[in-house]
């Protein structure tokens, strides 16, 4: 007797179920499991493979490395980042002590390091493997290892750093720029078995490379920016010169370009010199061997109409660790608006824009923006600190119509409202403007002229000492103990709606009743209602 | 040039024959390359032995109704976000697959042996708006499949899953 099959759900060949499976959100695809063994069976081994490629989250400070992860567990832990972040349920906390002076910190992560730059200082946080081992998750924060920049004719803030690009062939070297136009490649001594190599430090300086005004004197710069893998690096000078160095050949000229005025915002990715100037983005291509082809220039503007506002922070995703489509221009800007620009399309307008109303109401300006987690973007305040979380579901198609980007303009007013968006003061009390964030594994790190800071979005916060180690925490207390008079907290506690004004209370340090949190609020609300951050074990 | 009208003859699993213009014909991928493979040989029938002519049939209603409309690339790949995320279905092709469901699945796999994408699309598409929204018992129950667990393990699995729920 021959039973010809019938073809049903359960028998379909993988390439087809594959595009089934493709349709389905993650509660339908697990729902399946429960149907039949042999079901169950397709979706662990057709499934869950094929999710997981297809909702990919940057997992660079994950421990164990990701790769090294059942899959079944990356869909999870990215369900819970991405639940987290919709629900702004997450773990806040300063991390290391508050600086003494305001400054304008520069910040990277690299898989096993957050490395600061702090007025002359570099500041390394390692990330450590956690003590229990048991547990899938992320690294933990170390305390510091400081060096110093010397420089002979230092002269107050003449010498800070403003911005440090890791390079990633060697452990440890850096590209150091400061603002009177010194650039270094530098290597720190500390190794990643060696870590108690600690205390003020010098760094070996290995190279110094110089800007093509050969018997002038150098000029001041403000921005440094470096390839992902560190091989090429972009300063701006304040008169607007524009240079493109190769890391390892400091005696080559750089490529250079003069702008009409300073950069504000920078990118430098293999292909491209992305820089965000007064009133608008210029696109620069570049050729492979790092020229910049300036006639085939693009540029991509914010505000339709007047051309005011500027770039203050520019992002991109990186493919390949992200869904985020690589070709979606993430930009800050003066005008309190994030904004979105398909490289892809013609147009040189944002394809959507985000506000948050609290901010936009303050003329608070963007200085800082990323992707985070799978969905969402977050993006810096220049007023109270804050951070303010979008979820790009809430979008429409915006992809799809940016042919007409003149009859979307309803659209995007609906977006930026959102339903889940959200933001919140980062911790530790005033301290503002956030000037860079970065995100990866479930973190959200930042700086403020004060202080570094961590939103932690996977649930590491709740296991004590899975988010800082035992020593940074005992340095903490015993910084905070040494300050106990008129050393207030601010926070947060309410919100005028007819001046428009945030409210602060002051909290003097009281070693038991000290908020660590951060406090928030929806954008959707109408009144403010904060909401508190959970505080880490 | 095309003083004759162009068709083409493909016999089915049955053995019956059908001669099909060739615009509605090289709707499927598989079908086109094999024409350009027999060149002139006219009057050569191609087999299609995976195809009833009752699905054969249907599927040629779907190749008339889209013959003018544009082929996709050849190289248009599975990853493609594009064809991804349009997870709408037209209005002709969700009346037209409006069938029984075993109709639906030899629609499916017919679509993906003859190689016509956006057909593969429309019925896997389908298929998982079948799913969308239903319990385990309901979706157990609509596409005939029997539950071989325990109520132990079902029990267990669920509670495994409790996650992807919120």
């Amino acid at each position: 007797m021959t039973l010809e099959l019938r073809p049903n759900l359960d028998n379909l060949p993988d390439d087809v179920l594959s595009l089934i499976f493709r349709q389905l959100d993650l509660k339908e695809l697990i729902r399946l499991k429960c149907i039949a063994k042999c079901l169950a069976d397709r979706v662990d081994t057709l499934g869950i493979p094929l999710y997981s490629s297809l909702h990919r989250q940057p997992h660079l400070t994950s421990y164990p490395p990701i790769n090294n992860w059942n899959p079944l567990n990356v869909i999870r832990y990215n369900h819970r980042i991405n639940q987290s972040l919709s629900s702004h349920s997450f773990h806040a906390l300063q991390i290391g002590p508050t600086w003494n002076q305001s400054v304008i910190p520069t910040l990277e992560l690299t898989e096993d390091q957050l490395i600061l730059g702090v007025g002359s200082k570099i500041l390394v946080h390692p990330l450590v493997p956690p003590s229990s081992t048991t547990l899938e998750g992320g690294k933990v924060i170390d305390k510091s290892i400081e060096y110093n920049i010397e420089n002979k004719k230092y002269q107050g803030g003449k010498s800070d750093i403003i911005g440090i690009v890791p390079i990633k062939s060697v452990e440890n070297d850096l590209i150091i720029a400061q603002f009177d136009g010194t650039i270094q490649r530098v290597n720190l001594p500390h190794t990643s078995n060696n870590i108690e190599y600690r205390n003020s430090k010098l760094p070996r300086i290995k190279a110094r490379y110089s800007a093509s005004s050969k018997g002038k004197p150098k000029e001041s710069i403000n921005t440094l920016v470096g390839t992902t893998d560190g091989t090429r690096f972009m300063t701006t000078s304040i008169s607007g010169k524009v240079d493109i160095f190769s890391s390892n050949s400091p005696w080559i000229e750089p490529n250079s370009l003069k702008l009409k005025s300073r950069a504000w915002s920078t990118l430098l990715t293999p292909s491209n010199a992305i820089l965000g100037i007064q009133g608008s983005i210029e696109i620069y291509p570049l050729s492979s061997t790092g020229q910049i082809l300036s006639h085939h220039k693009r540029i991509l503007i914010g505000p339709e109409n007047p051309l005011l506002s500027s770039p203050y922070s520019i992002h991109l995703p990186n493919s390949n660790q992200s869904n985020h489509n690589p070709n979606l221009l993430l930009s800050g800007w003066y005008d309190s608006h994030l904004r979105l620009h398909d490289l892809r399309s013609s147009s040189i307008l944002p394809i959507n824009q985000f506000i948050d109303p609290y901010t936009w109401s303050d003329n608070s300006a963007y200085y800082s923006t990323t992707y985070v987690g799978e969905y969402h973007i977050a993006g810096g305040n220049s007023k109270h600190g804050t951070v303010s979380f979008f979820d790009l579901r809430n979008l429409k198609s915006t992809i799809n119509n940016n042919n007409n980007n003149n009859n979307n303009n309803n659209d995007q007013r609906k977006s930026e409202f959102g339903n889940s968006n959200w933001s919140c003061f980062s911790t530790g009390g005033k301290g503002s403007p956030v000037y860079s964030l970065k995100a990866d594994n479930g973190n959200l790190y930042g700086v403020t002229e004060k202080r570094l800071f961590c939103l932690n979005f996977n649930g590491q916060g709740l296991i004590k000492n899975n988010l800082i180690t035992q020593d940074l925490e005992n340095l903490m207390n015993t910084l905070n103990c040494n300050k106990k008079n008129g050393n207030g907290r601010y926070i947060p506690n309410g919100y005028k709606g007819r001046g428009g004004k945030w409210s602060w209370t002051v909290k003097y340090d009281n070693n038991n009743e000290e908020y660590k949190g951060a406090r928030g609020y929806e954008h959707r609300s109408r009144n403010i209602e904060l909401f508190d951050s959970l505080i880490p074990a | 040039m095309s003083e004759k009208k162009q068709s083409v003859i493909l016999q089915t699993s049955d053995d019956e024959q059908f001669t099909v213009e060739k615009v509605v014909a090289e709707r499927s991928a598989m079908i086109k390359s094999m024409m350009e493979d027999l060149g002139d040989q006219e009057g050569q029938a191609i087999p299609l032995p995976n195809v009833s002519s009752s699905v054969l049939t249907k599927i040629l209603e779907y190749c008339d109704h889209h013959k003018n409309e544009p082929l996709p690339a050849p190289d248009a790949n599975d990853a493609d976000d594009s064809r991804r995320k349009t997870s709408e279905i037209g209005d002709w092709d969700a009346r037209w697959i409006q069938v029984d469901q075993e109709m639906l699945f030899e629609i499916i796999l017919a679509a993906n042996y003859l190689d016509i994408k956006p057909l593969l699309d429309v019925g896997c598409k389908t298929v998982a708006n079948m799913i969308k929204g239903k319990t385990p018992e309901e979706i157990r129950k609509l596409f005939n499949i029997t539950n071989d667990f325990t109520p132990e393990e079902e029990e267990q699995i669920r509670k495994e899953n409790e996650w992807a729920e919120e």
